[in-house]
């Protein structure tokens, strides 16, 4: 059991900074630690956390995905676009069509990267690029509409007490976890990222495996593009073009290697905590759009440096 | 020999790691154009002390004499600038450079301009080529050479720095015997010219062939360090392990005459190729020699499921099986047991619970969920059984020792409870205490019934393990034989025979 409890403390760092960061902030704005700003935070994280779990699906089995920002944009213009009269059988399709769409994004690069051996690094930036076409094909200035009582449904909440995106949060890095850690397809995952010949010498299915990351990522993703769409009340074809990376640094920083085969989601609340704060503290300092950006670039590599289990800071248990 | 001057000394020389005492208190030396033979178990200090010689590690306490001059080495280049060369068991060759390249890399010759003089590099190693009698191009990629001319031109690279002291550490893993008797040419010739050779090896055959003089380490101590006339092959053994060599194999198994067979597999590579074919009666262990690359592994890999035959017909217990890919081989319960075992046999990163249970994830789940209580249950029995010495079954599997790590690999499959059980190379780099538990699990698994077949290119471990040895050469089946006939000589004779195409002897 001294193992467990000591897998957990590899994440530890990330929550350090987290908090580190949560608590400058409110010493800088004492509202900032005011309940209704949290709740406000969980609204906003829901969907780098959703691309940072989409990112590491792919990342654990030691591939990439650039594609998770189309998918955003494209099911986030689609479920824009989709009737929003609130019947039974419209929320239905709301509810089905834009995840079908990731999952068939997310099929076919799998197919393509696990048939043919592409680097998945080419093969999802040239997917990505096709399915923004697509996405502003479609709608080429953000608009569209959102049933209002989907807005009030997640921004609500549960018996006027637990907010929904808390509740989402929750959900989301649940299922994760249960899928990772208590599924034959999860471990499997872990067994391909370790070392792809063992796992296809232990009877793993190792190109199944494979597509079935990338379609995991491209649900993820298109959730990411369905909440978007619902706090935005509207769709934007271009929302999910800072998530390519994002959702990369995200998982990273919370301890995905990207070598594959290590990590998990435990850490990427943590990360995406740590994102979004950055943002929010630079914007609550007033610093100009140009040093934020730089600001941000060093915070994060700092960050980094700080959680990161590949190299670097002596913070990695390592083994004899 | 007393007199002549010590190249290298080392003076009580401890080395702590966290929890264990890696090396303590030796002394060791080495002294001009002799081999000193450096032989104990896995864990034995061998290691350890030899990257203290390379600069990987610092001694705690101790001290390391040159030349009776001493010194403190930090890093791998300034144990080279000592005259201190290393040839590494894994390679460290890049593969997709050509020969040349490899063994300039990093003192690249340069022109005056400061460019890279390619003339005089590609010179310079056609040289340092021939003084290792290895008649081969320098601008050949590596990546297009056998593994054993990639070890040669490894100890190139180290000869080239032109060392005073070259240690070779367990250097013929991976060569035939013809390439282990060159290396032996290059390392006499060596000593020859004066160089103090350091060699660290588990085959005692090389050291009785190569030795001046023998170090015995067990549990970080020296046990003895004598001249090789000194010792025997049973009391350098009982010195590294306190136990007698015929200990070491389980008696074999009573064979009746008429018992079954439990499974048989032909193999047809092309149309026009004789089949090759093999079988396993009940209890029994099969044996598969020859000298190595002989078309072996590549045999028993394509029974598996592994690599292209025109035809393959296997037969469990009578019941012939269609095997397409390993998924299929998986399915009729066979298990191969892959010889590389830290690069083939295990995911390092992984706990030890997850690198035992992965082969057998669906056995233990439902609707794609794994029960947890029973995957404890068959890991921590399969620990017991095989005597797996682990922290925990959450501790990472590469923090495991050799030994362990491969009674990991084996353990995988066992809980597959597989029918036929292959096993490559299953004893190769282990330590002798290891190797014993692993006979006496072959064995235990033969009398239950489960067809084991075995590859080795340990000549002893195949004439102590074998019920019934079957000799390939290139391809084909020259020697079967069973009980008093599987001598060495039988073996080696079918190994070298020169016979055509499906042409076979029974002895």
């Amino acid at each position: 059991m001294f193992e467990r409890r000591r897998n957990l403390l590899i994440y530890l760092p990330v929550y350090i900074v987290a908090v580190s960061i949560y608590l400058i902030a409110g010493i800088l704005q004492p509202r900032f630690l005011s309940w209704n700003n949290n709740v406000n935070l969980f609204t906003r994280i829901v969907p780098l956390l959703l691309a940072g779990i989409a990112q590491m699906f792919v990342l654990l089995t030691g591939g990439i995905d650039l594609s998770v920002g189309s998918v955003i944009g494209l099911t986030n213009v689609v479920a824009a676009l989709l009737p929003f009269v609130d019947t039974g059988w419209n929320i239905v399709l709301w509810l089905i069509i834009p995840p079908m769409i990731g999952l068939a994004i997310g099929l076919c690069n799998g197919f393509i990267i696990s048939r043919w051996e592409f680097p998945p690094f080419i093969v999802t930036l040239a997917t990505n690029t096709v399915w923004s076409g697509f996405a502003l094909l479609i709608m080429d200035v953000p608009g569209g509409k959102i049933s209002m009582n989907l807005y009030r449904a997640i921004t609500g909440k549960l018996f006027s007490l637990i907010p929904v995106p808390l509740i989402l949060i929750m959900a989301i890095i649940s299922i994760t976890y249960l899928i990772l850690r208590h599924t034959v397809f999860g471990r499997s995952i872990y067994a391909l990222g370790g070392n792809k010949n063992i796992a296809r010498e232990s009877g793993i299915r190792v190109e199944r495996i494979e597509v079935a990351t990338y379609a995991m990522s491209g649900l993820f993703a298109s959730f990411a593009g369905m909440y978007l769409s619902v706090i935005m009340i509207s769709g934007d074809p271009l929302v999910g073009e800072p998530y390519v990376m994002n959702s990369i640094a995200v998982a990273v920083i919370g301890g995905v290697a990207l070598s594959g085969g290590r990590g998990g989601v435990q850490g990427i609340l943590g990360a995406a905590y740590i994102f979004y704060l950055i943002d929010n503290i630079l914007n609550l300092l007033g610093v100009s759009t140009f040093y934020q950006y730089v600001a941000k670039g060093l915070i994060i590599i700092l960050a980094l440096a700080i959680t990161s289990r590949e190299k670097g800071l002596p913070l990695r248990i390592k083994a004899k | 020999m007393q007199t002549q001057s010590k190249l290298l000394e080392m003076k009580g020389i401890v080395k702590k790691f966290p929890g264990t005492l890696a090396v303590n208190l030796v002394d060791f030396d080495c002294i001009a154009g002799e081999v000193h033979c450096l032989v104990g178990e896995n864990g034995a200090g061998k290691s350890t002390l030899m990257r203290l010689l390379a600069g990987i590690h610092q001694p705690d306490s101790g001290t390391i004499a040159v030349n009776g001059q001493e010194i403190h080495l930090r890093n791998y280049s300034e144990a080279r600038k000592h005259g201190i060369g290393i040839v590494y068991q894994e390679l460290s060759l890049l593969p997709d450079c050509t020969v040349a390249e490899n063994l300039f890399m990093g003192i690249w010759p340069r022109k005056k301009s400061g460019l890279v003089d390619w003339q005089e590099m590609y010179k310079k190693t056609s040289s340092i080529l021939s003084q290792i009698h290895l008649d081969l191009d320098p601008k050949e990629l590596i990546n297009n050479l056998p593994v054993a001319v990639r070890q040669m031109v490894e100890i190139g690279k180290v000869v080239s720095q032109s060392p005073s002291i070259i240690i070779f550490d367990e250097p013929t893993a991976s060569l035939s015997k013809d390439e282990v008797q060159l290396l032996f040419d290059i390392i006499r010739n060596l000593r020859s010219q004066g160089k103090g050779i350091i060699y660290i090896s588990h085959r005692l055959a090389e050291i009785f062939e190569l030795a001046d003089r023998v170090t015995v380490m067990k549990d970080g101590k020296v046990m003895a360090t004598r001249p090789l006339e000194e010792f025997t092959e049973e009391s350098l053994i009982s010195l590294m392990v306190g136990r007698e060599l015929k200990e070491i194999f389980p008696s074999k198994g009573k064979i009746v005459a008429n018992a079954k067979m439990v499974f048989s597999a032909s193999v047809q590579y092309t149309p026009s190729s004789a089949p090759v074919s093999i079988s396993v009666r009940e209890g029994e262990v099969l044996g598969i020699g020859g000298l190595q690359g002989q078309g072996q592994i590549r045999l028993l890999q394509t029974i598996f499921g592994i690599g292209k035959a025109n035809q393959l017909v296997v037969e469990i217990n009578g019941v012939p099986c269609r095997i397409h890919n390993q998924y299929d081989a998986i399915g009729k319960n066979i298990a191969l047991i892959p010889a590389n075992r830290t690069e083939e046999g295990i995911f390092q990163t992984m706990s030890v619970s997850d690198n035992l249970s992965v082969a057998t994830l669906g056995k233990r789940s439902k609707l794609g969920f794994i029960s947890r209580k029973q995957e404890t249950v068959a890991v921590v029995e399969m620990i017991k059984e095989l005597s797996i010495i682990t922290a925990s079954v959450h501790q990472a599997a590469m923090s495991l020792s050799g030994g362990n790590i491969q009674k990991l690999v084996l353990g995988k499959w066992l809980l597959a409870n597989p029918l036929v059980l292959i096993l490559l190379e299953p004893t190769k780099g282990v330590d002798v205490g290891t190797k014993q538990h692993i006979y006496q699990l072959i064995r235990k698994l033969a009398d239950q019934g489960i067809a084991c077949v075995l590859y080795t290119s340990d000549m002893l471990e195949l004439i102590g393990m074998s019920d019934r040895v079957v000799v390939m050469n290139h391809d084909v089946v020259t020697a079967e034989l069973t009980g008093n006939s599987i001598t060495e000589e039988n073996i080696m004779r079918a190994a070298v025979a020169v016979v055509g195409l499906g042409e076979a002897y029974h002895v």
